[in-house]
Order: C-alpha cells, then sequence, then structure tokens
C-alpha cells in the first residue's frame, strides 16, 4: 500500500493499520495533507488548512500510541470540521467575508471531545454562508469528487468534499433541512443528522437553534457511529442537549436486521423520484430484505407542504441570530444570504408560531405513521446531483425544477427531531451516487445504524471511491 | 343542613355518593340552590345548566341503585372554565365574539370528567379568551372572601365560585397564572399539571406553548383525583406527553419527612408585601416541623420570565385569535383588543428571542433544582385587592395589578414544571394568603404530598368566607 493509498481507508481501517503497526498517525496525516496539497484547490473544499499544526499533532498521537496510549479509534485519524465550527486559535468565518480574521478563544464542545479522543484537525471546511442555502461569491463553489462541475450538495459541501476524496476520514457538519444528509448523498458518503438535543451545539454558529443538528460525515457506518459516540452527550454549555446515557453505537451496529419490522415509503412520496433513484432504492430494500428485515409499506405525511413552516422557523431564528450583525455590517453578507435574511423582517410572530405548531402536528402524525415498525427508508435524494448552479436539470426526458425537490426529503425530520441518516446506495446512469436515508424514533440512533450497517453488508457501495482527480 | 353538603370536599362527595348515602340529586340540588342564591352576587357564572344538571344527577341516582359500575367522580356536580367546550352547550370563553357558538364535541378534559360520572351544573366566568380582563359586558367576578375585592383570573369564576361551594371542582386553565392566581385569591387549591400532562383539545388556546388545563379546588386531594381523571396522553392534543399517568392520590398521605424543598427565600421577600411574607415564614416553620429539609436556592428573575411570558403569549395569542380580530374586532373588548392588535406587531425575531430566553430560565430552574425534589415559595405577592385599583403598594413600591400578580407563577409557565397552590393564612385584612409548591416535570406526586402534608398540618383549607352563611 502506497502512503496515498492510506487515504482512501475507512477511519476505522486507519484506526485498525495504526494499531497493527502499518502506518503511524503521522503517515496517516501526513498522506491526507499531501493529498490535500494535490487536490485541495480543484475541490475548494477548504478555507483554511492547518498543516503545521496538524503534522505537530499526528506526531504526538503517534508517540502517544507508541506508549499505549490509546484514546480510541478517532487516535491520530486526520478529520476537518465544517468551518462554523470553533476552533480556538484557528480562524473560523462561517463561510463569510463578515468573519475573515476572527478567532475563536474556546473550541467547540464537539471539537473539544473530538480533540481529547485523539482526532487531528486537518483543515477547516468550506460551507454555505452561515449555512444558509448559498455560497458566499468570494469564496466559490466546491466540487463533487465523482463528477467535477458537479454540486456537492450543501450547506456541509467542503466537508462531504473533502471526506468523499479522501482527504481526510470524517468531517463534522451542521444540519438544518439536511445540510449534513444532501451533501453526503450527493457525494455518495455517510451523513448523520442526529436526534435534536443528542449532541451539543455550543460553538457551532447557529442558523436555526430548534432545527440544527451537528454530525459526521464518514465513508461508511461504522465510521460515523465511532464519530459520534465521541461527540455525543449531554453538554451543560448547551441546555438543549439530553441528559440521555449514550450507547456505544459501534458495539450495537452489527446486531443485523434479522425479523426488524422497516418501513418502505409508500408511492406518494417517491413520485418526484428519478427512475435511477427507484432502482436503487428499490434495490437497497431488497438488500434490507435479505438481510432478514421485514419491509412494510409506510405512509408517511406529505413532505411537499414543509418548506413553508421549515422556512418561517428557519428565517426568524436566523434573523434573531445575525440581526445586530446585518444592522451594522450589510455588506458583510453575501446577497443570497443578505436576502433571505432580510424576508425575516416581514415575518411575524404569528407566522412563526403558525409555522411551530404545524410542526407540532407532524410530530405527533411522523409518530403515528411508525408505530409498528423500527424504522422507515426511502431515497435520499430525489434525482442526486447535479451541474453547479443548475436551476433545472432533465430527469428521465423532464426538465425538473430543482430548488422544490432539494432538501424535500430531508427537512421533515429537522422539524420532527428524528434520527436521520443517508448512506451510499448506488449509482445513476451517468455515475454519480444514489443514496438512501434511514429514519428511526428519537434517540434509537442505534437501530438507525444497525439498518446503515445490513445494507452496507448487502450491498457493498461504501467501497466505492470516485475517481482519482489526477 | 343539605346547604351544607356544599362545604364537603369532593372526595367525601364522591365517596358517600358510592356508598350510596347521598343521593346526587340532593347534592347537585344543594349546590344549585346555593348558586342561585350566590352566584348572581359573586358574578362568577356566565351559564348554570340546572335543569341538565338534575335530569343527570337522576340518572347517575339510577346507576346507584342499579348497581351499576360508577365512575370515580360519579355523581359529583362540578364547573368548567367557560373556555372548555362542553357539547351542546354554549361555549364562549367570556367573549361576545363566540357567543351562540355551541360545540359539537367536548373538549377532552370534559369528555374524561363526564365518563368518569362528574355533573356538570356551570361553565363559569373568565377573562375574555383567559387574556387580562373580562369583558365589560359580563363585568368582574367577585371574591367570596370579600365582594368588594377580585377573584383573580383568569379562571375567575372557576376560584370564586369553588370557593364559596357552588360545585366540588372546576377545571380553569393556566398559561401564566391564570389557575394559581385566583386560586391564592380566594383561598383555594389549584393546580397547574406539567405542560403536555393535560389535553388542551378543545379547549379555546390562548399560548399554545405555556397553555396548561388543571383543576381548582377546596383539598388537595380533590385536585389530584380529578387530575387522574384528565391526565394522559391524547392524540387529539399533539403536545400531551405519552407518558404513564401514576395514581395522583398513591403516597399522597406520606408527609414531608426529609423531602428537599428549595427556598427563593430573597426573591420571595423582596417581591411580597410584609404580611404576606410573615405568613411565608410561619409556612416554612410548619414544613420544617413536618420534617422538610428547606434549603435556600436562586432561581431565574421573576420579573425577566414575565417579561418573556408576555412576548410568548403575545404572539400565540395573537395567532390563535387571528380571525375573531380579523373578522369581528368590534366584538371583542377593549383591552383584550389591544394585547391581540399588539401580538402583530410582534416581529418572528422578537419571539424567537423569547422563546431562546426561555431555554436559558428553564436550564437555570433545572439546575436550581438538581439537588431537590421541589420548591416552596408564595403564591401571590399580596393577597386581592379592590377591583377598581390599578396599582397595590408593595414594600413602599406601588406596583400595577397586573404585572404584579403573576410574579410568582409565570415562571413555572416558562419551565413548564408542575405546580400547586394552597391556602396557608390571611392577611389582616381577612383576606387569603397562598403557599406554591413546584415540582420537577412530570412529577405532580411530590408536590401534592408535600402540599398534603402542610394542608394537613394547619386549619386554613377548612375555612369558609363569611358570604357562604
Amino acid at each position: 500500500m502506497s502512503r496515498d493509498d492510506l487515504c482512501d481507508l475507512s477511519l476505522m481501517d486507519a484506526a485498525a493499520a495504526m494499531r497493527a503497526g502499518e502506518a503511524s498517525a503521522v503517515d496517516v496525516v501526513g498522506a491526507a495533507l499531501d493529498r490535500t496539497e494535490r487536490d485541495g484547490k480543484a475541490l475548494n473544499c477548504y478555507l483554511h488548512v492547518v498543516a503545521e499544526a496538524a503534522m505537530a499533532d499526528a506526531k504526538a498521537r503517534a508517540e502517544e500510541l507508541a506508549d499505549g496510549r490509546d484514546r480510541g479509534p478517532l487516535h491520530g485519524i486526520p478529520v476537518s470540521l465544517k468551518d462554523n465550527v470553533w476552533t480556538a486559535g484557528i480562524p473560523t468565518t462561517g463561510g463569510s467575508v463578515s468573519r475573515i480574521g476572527w478567532i475563536p478563544k474556546e473550541d467547540a464542545t464537539l471539537w473539544a471531545r473530538m480533540k481529547r479522543a485523539g482526532a487531528v484537525l486537518v483543515a477547516k471546511a468550506h460551507l454555505y454562508e452561515f449555512a444558509y442555502g448559498a455560497v458566499n461569491p468570494t469564496f466559490g463553489h466546491a466540487t463533487n469528487p465523482w463528477k467535477p462541475g458537479y454540486e456537492t450538495g450543501g450547506s456541509s459541501n467542503g466537508s462531504a468534499s473533502s471526506v468523499a476524496a479522501g482527504l481526510c476520514h470524517a468531517s463534522i457538519g451542521s444540519d438544518t433541512s439536511g445540510s449534513i444528509r444532501g451533501p453526503a448523498a450527493y457525494c455518495g458518503l455517510v451523513g448523520v443528522k442526529a436526534t435534536y438535543g443528542l449532541v451539543s451545539r455550543h460553538g457551532v454558529i447557529p442558523l436555526s437553534y430548534t432545527l440544527d443538528a451537528a454530525g459526521p460525515l464518514t465513508r461508511t457506518v461504522t465510521d460515523a457511529a465511532a464519530v459520534l459516540r465521541v461527540i455525543a452527550g449531554y453538554d451543560p454549555l448547551d441546555p438543549t442537549t439530553s441528559r440521555r446515557e449514550v450507547p456505544d453505537y459501534v458495539a450495537a451496529l452489527e446486531g443485523g436486521v434479522r425479523g426488524m419490522r422497516i418501513g418502505m415509503v409508500t408511492e406518494e412520496t417517491l413520485a418526484v423520484c428519478s427512475r435511477d433513484a427507484r432502482r436503487t432504492f428499490a434495490d437497497a430494500v431488497e438488500g434490507l430484505r435479505r438481510e432478514g428485515a421485514v419491509i412494510v409499506p409506510v405512509r408517511i405525511p406529505d413532505m411537499m407542504r414543509l418548506w413553508g413552516p421549515s422556512d418561517v422557523i428557519t428565517t426568524a431564528e436566523a434573523l434573531e441570530y445575525h440581526r445586530d450583525a446585518l444592522a451594522r455590517n450589510p455588506e458583510g453578507y453575501g446577497p443570497a444570504v443578505r436576502a433571505r435574511l432580510g424576508r425575516g423582517f416581514y415575518m411575524s410572530a404569528l407566522d412563526y408560531v403558525r409555522a411551530q405548531r404545524v410542526r407540532a402536528r407532524l410530530i405527533a402524525d411522523m409518530d403515528a405513521a411508525m408505530e409498528g415498525v423500527s424504522a422507515v427508508v426511502m431515497p435520499g435524494h430525489p434525482v442526486g446531483s447535479h451541474p453547479i448552479g443548475a436551476k433545472f436539470m432533465e430527469v428521465d426526458g423532464k426538465e425538473v425544477e430543482l430548488a422544490p425537490i432539494s432538501g424535500l426529503y430531508t427537512r421533515m425530520f429537522n422539524l420532527t427531531g428524528q434520527p436521520a441518516m443517508t448512506v451510499a446506495a448506488g449509482f445513476n446512469t451517468t455515475g454519480l451516487p444514489m443514496s438512501m436515508q434511514i429514519v428511526a424514533r428519537p434517540f434509537d440512533e442505534v437501530t438507525m445504524f444497525r439498518i446503515g450497517r445490513a445494507h452496507e453488508r448487502a450491498g457493498g457501495w461504501h467501497e466505492r471511491r470516485p475517481p482519482r482527480l489526477s | 343542613m343539605t346547604d351544607s353538603l356544599c362545604d364537603l370536599t369532593l372526595v367525601e362527595v364522591a365517596a358517600r355518593v358510592r356508598e350510596g348515602d347521598l343521593s346526587p340529586v340532593e347534592v347537585t340540588q344543594a349546590v344549585l340552590d346555593r348558586a342561585a342564591r350566590l352566584a348572581p352576587r359573586l358574578n362568577c357564572f356566565l351559564a348554570t345548566v340546572g335543569e341538565a344538571a338534575l335530569r343527570r344527577a337522576e340518572a347517575c341516582a339510577r346507576a346507584v341503585r342499579e348497581g351499576r359500575p360508577l365512575g370515580p367522580l360519579h355523581g359529583v356536580p362540578i364547573t368548567l372554565k367557560d373556555n372548555v367546550a362542553t357539547a351542546g352547550i354554549e361555549t364562549t370563553a367570556g367573549s361576545p365574539t363566540l357567543a351562540g357558538s355551541v360545540p359539537k364535541t367536548s373538549a377532552t378534559v370534559w369528555r374524561r370528567l363526564e365518563e368518569a360520572g362528574a355533573v356538570l351544573v356551570a361553565k363559569a366566568h373568565l377573562y375574555e379568551f383567559a387574556y387580562g380582563s373580562a369583558h365589560p359586558a359580563l363585568g368582574d367576578t367577585r371574591n367570596p372572601w370579600n365582594v368588594a375585592c377580585v377573584s383573580g383570573g383568569s379562571s375567575s369564576g372557576s376560584a370564586s365560585s369553588v370557593a364559596a361551594g357552588l360545585g366540588f371542582a372546576s377545571i380553569g386553565s393556566d398559561t401564566g397564572g391564570s389557575i394559581r392566581v385566583p386560586a391564592s385569591l380566594c383561598g383555594i387549591v389549584g393546580l397547574k399539571p406539567t405542560y403536555g400532562r393535560v389535553s388542551r383539545a378543545g379547549i379555546v388556546p390562548l399560548g399554545y406553548s405555556l397553555d396548561v388545563a388543571g383543576p381548582l379546588t377546596r383539598s388537595v386531594t380533590d385536585a389530584a383525583l380529578i387530575l387522574e381523571v384528565i391526565a394522559g396522553h391524547d392524540a387529539a392534543d399533539p403536545m400531551t406527553a405519552r407518558r404513564t399517568v401514576p395514581s395522583f392520590r398513591e403516597g399522597i398521605e406520606d408527609g414531608v419527612r426529609g423531602l428537599r424543598l428549595g427556598v427563593p427565600r430573597r426573591q420571595s421577600l423582596e417581591l411580597c408585601t410584609p404580611d404576606v411574607a410573615k405568613v411565608f415564614a410561619e409556612s416554612l416553620a410548619v414544613l420544617e416541623t413536618e420534617g422538610a429539609v428547606l434549603r435556600d436556592v436562586t432561581l431565574p428573575d421573576f420579573l425577566a420570565a414575565q417579561t418573556i411570558v408576555d412576548v410568548l403569549i403575545s404572539g400565540e395569542a395573537a395567532e390563535a385569535h387571528y380571525h375573531h380580530v380579523k373578522n369581528t374586532p368590534e366584538k371583542i373588548g377593549p383591552v383584550v383588543r389591544g394585547r391581540l392588535e399588539r401580538g402583530y406587531m410582534i416581529s418572528a425575531a422578537d419571539y424567537v428571542r423569547a422563546q431562546r430566553a426561555r431555554r436559558r430560565f428553564i436550564a437555570e430552574v433545572r439546575a436550581a433544582m438538581s439537588e431537590l425534589e421541589a420548591l416552596v415559595l408564595p403564591g401571590h405577592p399580596t393577597g386581592t385587592y379592590p377591583l377598581d385599583v390599578g396599582s397595590v403598594l408593595v414594600n413602599g413600591q406601588p406596583v400595577l395589578v397586573h404585572p404584579l400578580t403573576s410574579r410568582f407563577t409565570r415562571l413555572f409557565s416558562l419551565s413548564g414544571d408542575p405546580a400547586i397552590v394552597v391556602p396557608c393564612g390571611f392577611t389582616p385584612q381577612g383576606m387569603p394568603v397562598s403557599l406554591q409548591f413546584v415540582g420537577r416535570a412530570f412529577d405532580e406526586r411530590t408536590i401534592l404530598r408535600a402540599a398534603r402534608a402542610y394542608e394537613r398540618a394547619t386549619p386554613w383549607h377548612t375555612m369558609r368566607p363569611p358570604l357562604v352563611d
């Protein structure tokens, strides 16, 4: 195995290689930095690379491991963080020129926990400005390693691009209406939005505090489980975090799905899907059946009508956070985000309350829909990635508007707070990744991971890597 | 003789009906007779449903005679705040806006009470839409301890009527103190259960993220019994919790020995009159004698909590009553209309700011309670005051009655924690003073037990307003 090949290992395989003495943290981090040097610019996935500090950390982690001090699976693993995650002493821009030059004094709780678990930060990843709908033009677009010129999805665009291209083994993203799961789906990765309240958001620049969730993007389900295990759990600095005990997700995930009742969404939900999305989803479901799952049709609430409530909640909560800075420095914001935030001035408390009441009803309806099943599966995205900047795309011979379907399958679970994960599930006819989304009951990440792992065993899509850029 | 039946507790009446030594008809008639005498003076009922009540009481009597299975409230006359929908009976929420509106289906709480055998005798007066003041055309409810004084609100008629013995329990709703404040001023028990414990389906909403329905009664055990009947998940109210409902009467006599109660002493004394402070100190001494372990605590600022609740209710009430304000604004009284219209000028971002502040406050309450089973503090800072005053002196400072009256209750509307008030003495003017216990979310049992221990050790719950005689 060449040093560059280390980059293509999963996080868990890289961890195993370190313990088998096949590679040290210095090799693994060095390989990640070399590939970053080579491909990072073309992908435009990073806003800030911290090569020197990373090498110093790698050396320290390698020495620890050589001394028998093992911090667990993240020990010596190169990771990136979406640049809305505070990193003490390292610039954190939120993807906005208004924050250029700002350096947090403190780590976000989740990063402090990863650091304690031995993770090595190699870069701060690109993102939509303040995770809100569009990149700041100054920073440009990140690109999809599976097909240059194609969308990574967002807002965790740099996280997805960097992990898919092997520039690191895991990244942390944030997800308000699909910002982890969408990019993971576009880039053939695993993306986890855990239950609302499972992962601390202290030190993650907020977009929408009742919807935001931080979580991992990785190349395998086991990797995601290992990262989530580290970052999950009560944090006194984030009053919305739950005091529940965090299970050992990695230990639980090989449990399989034999006899498990899994709901498959019905035709109403699938109507907007491309033929490729239907085919790959049907294959994924068949795979779960082969693994022993009992698949039953489940009719879930209409997702189309959730754009309104999700948008009103996000806009109002985002404006509440940005209001003062926007008044002080409107030019600091890109035009798209400024316009989006500006809409918040025309939203009344009444509008917001109405949206929250729709949400309360939705939670109850989804709870009822899931009676008798442990989880529900659906495609992760109705069509998958598209050319950067496209507003329309031809799908199965028809012109499809992309805005209404982007986020369609994901935002529901920010509204309900349920755990949801996208996993790679094959390719469309143009070679772009397709995906499946697995949704479980609140705080039942164990079931979500078990299904995800069974899907991997059945399909093997997580073994695929995008073509080398160079 | 018959009139004195009205002063029994709910638990006593239910037991005697069940044992066949009290006729539901007799007790219902006694309540209706006393209501005919006192309700007009108290202005506590918007509608009395005497005939229907007697018909139902007769049916209850038959069921007893025939030995049929009886619900826990079989044959017991009660009232409902008039924002609780009653199938076939006009439900106005105290507003001419809804005059003539007769619901087809009953609110879940009333359906459960009815299934448990309760007999509805009246729809109780309330602040218009439960929001800050009675509609001028309907007039103010009077306090049975002094008819020149306020009953408190918004469950004004519920508190006034139960205190006067016009029904053995009433259901009220509490958004910022609307059960606990009138119960405090009228010298009875008022229980605001945990947010999500009791269905609000069929109750005219005020602030959906704060509204809680609960009982007003003359004893703690009465309140526990009512809660047993009305609590529990309801598909029609998505905010109700799926938790199992315990027996709230079980363990209620266990006392407070060793129970750790937090006392926000400094904050309470700063915000109440010396008369209330004195009664409060005596009440704490009783709890200590009973074996409770008192610990001083500091809670989030009570007055800031009131402001947050104001913003939340404004936004939520504007949403709830949008069509009323848009279509028939002239039917809403000027005070409530003004409040509702103010809600339209609050931006979504302002509302969000209030909800975020709320989360911080909740975290602080949780932290303060981490080593405690419950909190104890006054239920009201002054006790009742004359109907025509706009402000009351507290420690030499004039305070507008509106913010004044909910200063000890709103924090726990924000936190959603269960809270109960019990009578704990009188001011030198002979007006009731109350003690409030606050528990952890979904732990109503502990506060019922503490309130019952206090009640058992003191005579206050046996006192009846002079008007009754």
